[in-house]
């Protein structure tokens, strides 16, 4: 399908098309914003703290007198890093564990899958604290964990994709003509996963937001003063009654960003194949 | 069906040993000397190899794991670093809470989800529909530890009619299951939605409106019953979530659960505390999954097990 027929397609459902824009605005601002901001994310004005909003300090300014917008831009980037890095890593893993289990069967099938299903043994959350437990906190060290986290979702879907694609007729005439495992593989097998995968890393990126926040928001993934937006919400609950702009604007930001994700996932589903329908946000809390 | 339940059991006993080898494992992946970081302990020192082997660190591998799920057996999961007490004492006296939070918000997630999700199912494609579905798009994105601090803004510091720290009474019990419950409200209502969706379009269906069954009666009687099974299946993965989840909630109404003690732990590097709750909470979602697994296959006679 070309990229004009996908687009025609996803144009249609509204939501979808304005949640694009609102990541576009917000993938934008992470990118130039912090050439615009007026301050440092984590320069402190003591004298300045609890600031109301003013033209100055458009969303006032935390216990340490750190505007809060500053911190907000910056942090933008920080929390999509890490999402994109994370899921883009995880999921190219988790494409190839699946491919592998899913063409070539047999004990490398049963290798993946008990791997995989060790993974999902353990419930959301608790896959990534291990994780962290294990390589300690920071911001590269929770790319890892999202990463690690996407992986066996992925495997799964694709490992099903491979298995049902295996057997159709195209392949097998593949196969038949000589041509090669891998040209097999990579020029029709994938292709024809290719929807899947889109639509999966899309909705990915949004619980990849909401479990790196929540790793940060424990103390355990990115380590403050580095404004990432968990860590914000973390810093901000202690003051909530004086200051609760510390805790709104950074959860209203992981909060849009996620429900955008989703969004934009459930529209790309249509837009690229409207026979996929249960596929769903995997929620990570 | 017993022949199914009993296949059922025994495929969970690997999937526990090796469950079991990763936690044991995970001490291992850690960069450095595990007895160095954990107890900071010198190489050179004379206490060395006694703490090597308190820790169960000495002999090769393949013995340390044999004496470590030996030690399990006997119901010892070792000693905590920081609070020097048996990991496994620890556990048991902060997995109630934990529970409570974790039940607790999967029987109020159950009820509201399977009521939005039927009601959006029978005005389907309607305005209650629409609603209910961005309704539940917004309970799914927004991180529980922000509708958490949400609400206590509101009912403890605003209108001052819960508590917001602990789960000592009822009264303080309110706002810790609701927040874990609302997370997973949009997953459920969601999958009741489609099932019902799906359900409603099976030839049977139509035959009984053939037959000029009323529509309530098909409704309850013969669509939810049926699309009940994939829910059953969604609330029993939805339980490990509000498991795992609860962590966040324990974090921000101050509860001394199990997800508490193991992010403290993780912050202490106190790796036995680590391993035991990991362990403890794989081994709940595993068997909670086999519960749900049987659970259906007694609900729906048509599952046919290979």
């Amino acid at each position: 399908m070309t990229f004009q027929a996908v687009w025609k397609r996803f144009k249609r459902r509204k939501t979808s098309l304005i949640a694009l824009f609102i990541l576009l605005f917000i993938f934008a601002v992470a990118l130039v914003g912090p050439f615009f901001t007026k301050y440092e994310p984590t320069e402190m004005a003591l004298k300045n703290k609890y600031a109301p909003v003013s033209l100055d300090n458009p969303l006032g300014t935390d216990q340490l007198g750190r505007d809060t917008l500053t911190r907000l831009i910056y942090g933008s980037r920080v929390s999509l890093s890490i999402a994109f890095a994370g899921v883009l890593s995880g999921c190219f893993v988790g494409v190839l564990l699946g491919v592998l289990a899913g063409y070539f069967g047999s004990w490398v099938d049963s290798l993946i899958s008990r791997l995989i299903d060790v993974l999902l043994a353990f419930p959301g959350l608790l896959l990534a604290i291990a994780i962290v437990a294990i390589l300690g906190n920071g911001v590269l060290n929770t790319m890892i964990a999202v990463a690690i986290f996407c992986v066996p979702s992925m495997a799964r879907i694709v490992r099903g994709i491979v298995i049902s694609l295996k057997n159709q007729e195209f392949v097998q005439a593949c196969q038949v003509m000589g041509a090669s495992t891998g040209r097999i593989l990579f020029r029709h097998v994938l292709t024809n996963a290719m929807s899947m995968i889109i639509v999966t890393v899309t909705l990915d990126l949004g619980s990849s937001i909401l479990t790196a926040s929540a790793l940060s928001f424990l103390g355990l993934g990115v380590m403050p003063p580095n404004p990432e937006w968990g860590a914000m919400l973390n810093a901000g609950k202690e003051v909530m009654r004086s200051y609760p702009l510390g805790v709104l604007a950074p959860g209203l930001a992981i909060t849009i960003v996620v429900i955008s994700f989703s969004l934009v996932g459930d529209g790309l589903r249509d837009a690229l194949d409207p026979r996929l329908k249960n596929l769903k946000i995997g929620e990570s809390q | 069906m017993l022949k199914y339940a009993l296949k059922r059991i025994l495929q969970t006993i690997p999937m526990l040993i090796v469950l079991s080898m990763v936690v044991f494992g995970m001490v291992r992946l850690i960069p450095g000397d595990p007895v160095k970081i954990m107890m900071g302990i010198d190489v050179a020192s004379d206490s060395y190899e006694i703490e090597k082997e308190r820790l169960g660190l000495n002999g090769t591998i393949v013995e340390q794991y044999v004496r470590w799920v030996e030690r399990l057996f006997d119901g010892d999961m070792g000693t905590s670093i920081f609070t020097k007490k048996p990991v496994l004492q620890e556990i048991g006296n902060r997995f109630k809470p934990t529970l409570i939070l974790a039940v607790g918000g999967t029987v109020l997630s159950s009820i509201i989800g399977i009521m939005f999700g039927l009601l959006a199912a029978i005005r389907h494609n309607r305005f209650t529909d629409h609603f209910l579905m961005v309704t539940s798009l917004i309970f799914v994105s927004t991180p529980s530890f922000f509708s958490a601090l949400i609400l206590i803004l509101i009912f403890s510091l605003q209108l001052r009619w819960l508590p917001s720290i602990g789960l000592g009474s009822w009264k303080a019990a309110i706002l810790p299951i609701v927040t874990l419950g609302l997370t997973a409200v949009g997953s459920l209502t969601r999958t009741t939605r489609s099932s019902m969706l799906d359900v409603v379009h099976q030839d049977y269906i139509r035959t009984a409106r053939a037959r000029g069954v009323p529509e309530r009666t098909i409704v309850f009687r013969d669509a939810f019953r049926n699309a009940l099974i994939p829910v059953l299946t969604s609330i029993g993965l939805r339980f490990g979530s509000l498991l795992a989840g609860a962590t966040l909630v324990e974090t921000v109404f101050s509860i001394s659960g199990l997800g508490r003690f193991l992010v403290d732990g993780v912050g202490n590097r106190d790796y036995p505390v680590v391993q035991g709750t990991v362990l403890v909470m794989a081994i709940s979602f595993v068997l909670v999954n086999l519960i749900v697994d049987l659970l259906y296959s007694a609900v729906d006679p048509r599952i046919k097990y290979s």
